[in-house]
């Protein structure tokens, strides 16, 4: 428990660290004044909305009104929607979500059992392609996977949509477009678009882990022992080789909420990555800074679900801080 | 094929079929989303561009660029040009039910300044308005503080809600239960960033629309709003990307719509002072000679811009308003192409061998203008100067350019109001900014004959006088060469199937104007 609450305080110190990071750095690419302000209004117009948002003033007293609202709870109003910029962030984290979950989800179903397929029977023609077919995963760009996906799947061949979200359903007080199959099929093609880069990673280390396992006693041990092969690979195996793999979804789904920006905007999926690029693109600055330092607290919280994890499957591994 | 893909691809092709065969709905993709359904929270292309379908204005703006009756059916003005009295239309009825009246409209008038922290208010289009009166149910009377020549103008953007939305927020019309007006579509639901579904208006005073539903769908991606028209997934897209245009004109289902916009792309260059910040000061600043500035317009060859870089799309431009905005002057010359009188142009004002300078231009914001700007640099190494370029990304360029970081530089400045005196004013005027006079005017070109007859269009009351002046400005400013004008960008739109689409001069992709064929 202390442990917790000591990773929640150390959490706290860095989205503070953040938000100054990230205030600085949008503050010095310049004045949104210029792209935000109609082109066609008079000069006292300019003025008087540079006033309005608070641009007219010192960096240090816009970093500190800032701050002093966050500690209210008040992350300020988007400068082009004028609306609460947390706001408009969770509005869209479902969305981003769903895609992300969809996303793991294929890349460990599919990564493990062809990671441990190509490490059990290295030689095989089959392990072959499946290793090559890994490094085309995670060296192809992702746009360009994109767009080969919706040329193919939804142009050529008309199995999927092209884009955007479909129904979404609700199942048990939860919204998502999961729950449908029309959400299904508009979310097929954008999660294996964000999947492919991340189940090659899966696949290779599942493959390197069952290698390295494979030969070690208590796997000799258990065969002489005549355990049936299913056990052995499905238990004893298995458990070895999910430490790294929990580590790297756990980190990987982090990027995936806060990175599929790409995948988003080909796919239309109007989740929170098509909302950062446009922020930045237009110095949107609260809702930027809003969306980092919610996107530094997901880390946060995702790396302590993986340290907890590590202790259930490994019993042997002790958090840091708990009793010797 | 397994069972499950014969079943994916049946059900697409249903989808398909429904998309097509009924054509009483259809499915637009737009490449912009509005920053809020609010009709008056910003003056931006896209939120008027949906505000437009759902609101009326009391005066519209017919497709030769002319006023036409709108809530008003006719409007006057008295002898000492400060009473204004509109007639309003008799049995028009909002989305709601109730009837449209005088009072809506002094509603509408006392709720725009109310509209908070907007980037792009519309208060600027009723600042000539002292007050507004409902003297009965269908006559409105308006009063200025001065003669306000521009006030039809300004009142055919602003869009009549009902007073029955009360004191709601912006919100409340993303919600739509404010979403209270009298156009031709009304909305159904809104789902920012992704989509707009919108109904036929069954009770609208004007020519009824085609299709009973709408979806419009955001879609931002070039590459997937191109695939999306491809799929059949949607039956009418905007802002095609020049690009794609030869691959869509060659398919049997797709037809391309191609006008000239009201933006014009031109390279501004700097004639404050004797020096400037990126040409080395022994060599002084040339761009203050007319003559340099003669060559530098001489030496671009504008046709292999378009033909090359937009694909065919666009055309050489010559001064702010193109043909059919109000202040168009057809007595400009076009511009002419010709390198070996820019070079002795040159070589008169006294720079033969030509000087150093990084020019820039922004990345990404216009269609192509990384290109674009490399194209000028050439054109302009091939007249004897030492050119490099320089792209800087759009959020963090227009900031350097407002600051005077540049010496030569690209931009473009889009009309919206259908005629030229923004344009002139805000980037051609002498910056002032007492006057609030030359916003844009980055480069700092000052004419004293310019601003004298820009000034005269704003006080004009009449029509005629009014275009008068405002055609001897861009005349000023074309022989001075103020800047040097490049082309207006192309506006391309591509529809499916048996549905057709008519631009307006605006340049706005209106779901009113897509109509069956």
């Amino acid at each position: 428990m202390v442990y917790v609450i000591r990773r929640l305080l150390q959490a706290v110190f860095l989205a503070l660290v953040m938000s100054f990071l990230v205030f600085t750095g949008i503050f010095a690419v310049g004045n949104p004044v210029d792209i935000l302000i109609d082109p066609e209004a008079t000069q006292a117009e300019r003025v008087r909305l540079i006033a309005q948002l608070g641009l007219d003033r010192p960096f240090h007293e816009q970093y500190l009104i800032f701050l002093g609202n966050v500690l209210q709870g008040d992350f300020g109003n988007s400068f082009v929607y004028n609306r609460p910029a947390l706001g408009l962030i969770l509005e869209r984290m479902p969305a981003t979500l769903e895609l992300a979950f969809a996303a793991i989800v294929i890349a460990v179903v599919l990564g493990i059992p062809l990671g441990m397929y190509a490490g059990l029977r290295p030689g095989s023609a089959g392990s072959q392609a499946v290793m090559a077919g890994s490094i085309l995963g995670f060296s192809v760009p992702n746009f360009w996977q994109a767009i080969m996906l919706i040329m193919i799947f939804a142009v050529m061949l008309g199995w999927f949509p092209v884009s955007g979200r479909g129904q979404v359903g609700e199942f048990f007080g939860v919204r998502s477009s999961l729950f449908t199959l029309n959400g299904l099929q508009h979310i097929a093609l954008p999660a294996i678009n964000l999947a492919i880069g991340h189940l090659a990673l899966v696949i290779r280390l599942a493959r390197s882990g069952t290698q390295e396992v494979k030969a070690q006693d208590f796997i000799r041990f258990a065969r002489a022992k005549g355990l049936h092969e299913s056990r052995i690979v499905l238990v004893h195996l298995l458990r070895n080789i999910l430490i790294p793999i929990v580590t790297l979804v756990g980190m990987s789904f982090g990027g995936l909420i806060a990175f599929a920006v790409v995948t988003e905007s080909i796919f239309a999926w109007p989740g929170m990555g098509k909302l950062i690029i446009d922020s930045i693109r237009q110095l949107d600055r609260p809702v930027v800074v809003a969306y980092l330092i919610v996107i530094v607290v997901i880390f946060i919280i995702l790396n302590l679900l993986v340290d907890l994890l590590y202790s259930l499957i490994d019993p042997r591994i002790r958090l840091d801080g708990a009793k010797q | 094929m397994t069972k499950l893909s014969q079943y994916l691809g049946a059900t697409a092709l249903v989808a398909l079929m429904a998309g097509t065969a009924g054509a009483q709905s259809i499915t637009a993709g737009l490449a912009a989303a509005p920053s809020s359904m609010d009709p008056h929270f910003a003056t931006t292309g896209q939120n008027q561009q949906l505000a437009a379908i759902l609101y009326d204005r009391l005066i519209h703006i017919g497709p030769d660029g002319n006023f036409v009756p709108g809530l008003a059916t006719e409007w006057s003005v008295s002898d000492d040009r400060l009473t204004w009295t509109f007639t309003l239309r008799e049995g028009v009825t909002f989305h709601d039910g109730s009837p449209f009246t005088a009072a809506d409209a002094v509603f509408t008038f006392e709720r725009i300044p109310e509209v908070p922290n907007s980037p792009a208010p519309f208060t600027q289009r009723l600042a000539a308005i002292e007050s507004a009166e409902a003297v009965d149910d269908h006559t409105l009377v308006i009063t200025t503080s001065a003669p306000a020549p521009g006030l039809p103008t300004d009142l055919s953007t602003i869009y009549i809600v009902s007073q029955n939305v009360g004191d709601a927020e912006s919100a409340d019309f993303d919600r739509g239960t404010a979403a209270i007006g009298t156009g031709p579509y009304r909305q159904v639901s809104y789902s920012p960033g992704e989509n707009l579904m919108i109904e036929r208006n069954p009770d609208y005073w004007g020519d009824a629309p085609d299709f009973e539903d709408v979806t419009i769908r955001f879609l931002e991606n070039s590459a997937s709003r191109v695939a999306s028209l491809q799929a059949g997934e949607v039956d009418f897209i905007d802002a095609v990307p020049p690009n794609d245009l030869d691959r869509l004109r060659g398919m049997d289902a797709v037809t391309v719509v191609a006008a000239p916009s009201a933006r014009m792309l031109y390279m501004g260059v700097d004639q404050m002072e004797d020096t400037t910040i990126r040409i080395d000061p022994s060599v002084g600043n040339p761009f203050r000679d007319q003559r340099v500035r003669e060559a530098l317009s001489l030496a671009i060859n504008r046709e292999a811009i378009i033909d090359r870089i937009q694909f065919n799309s666009g055309a050489p431009a010559n001064q702010f308003a193109p043909e059919g905005i109000f202040g168009h002057n057809p007595d400009i010359p076009q511009p002419e192409y010709n390198p070996e009188r820019a070079r002795e142009l040159l070589e008169e004002a006294g720079y033969g061998d030509g000087w150093s300078m990084t020019i820039h231009g922004p990345a990404g914001r216009y269609v192509n203008d990384t290109d674009v700007l490399l194209a000028v640099g050439q054109m302009w190494s091939q007249i004897g100067l030492d050119i490099e370029v320089e792209n800087v990304p759009a959020n963090v360029y227009f900031g350097q350019a407002t600051a005077r970081e540049f010496s030569a530089f690209m931009v473009a400045f889009g009309i919206t109001t259908g005629e030229s005196s923004l344009a002139l004013r805000n980037v051609l005027g002498t910056a002032d900014e007492e006057r609030g006079w030359g916003s844009n005017n980055r480069f700092r070109y000052s004419s004293e004959a310019f601003d004298d007859a820009l000034a005269r269009a704003f006080d004009a009351f009449e029509d005629d006088e009014r275009e008068a002046a405002l055609q001897e400005a861009a005349a000023i400013a074309a022989e001075d060469v103020a800047v040097i004008p490049l082309y207006w960008e192309g506006n391309n739109w591509a529809v499916r199937g048996e549905i057709e689409f008519t631009p307006s001069p605006d340049g706005r992709s209106l779901i009113t104007n897509i109509s069956q064929r």
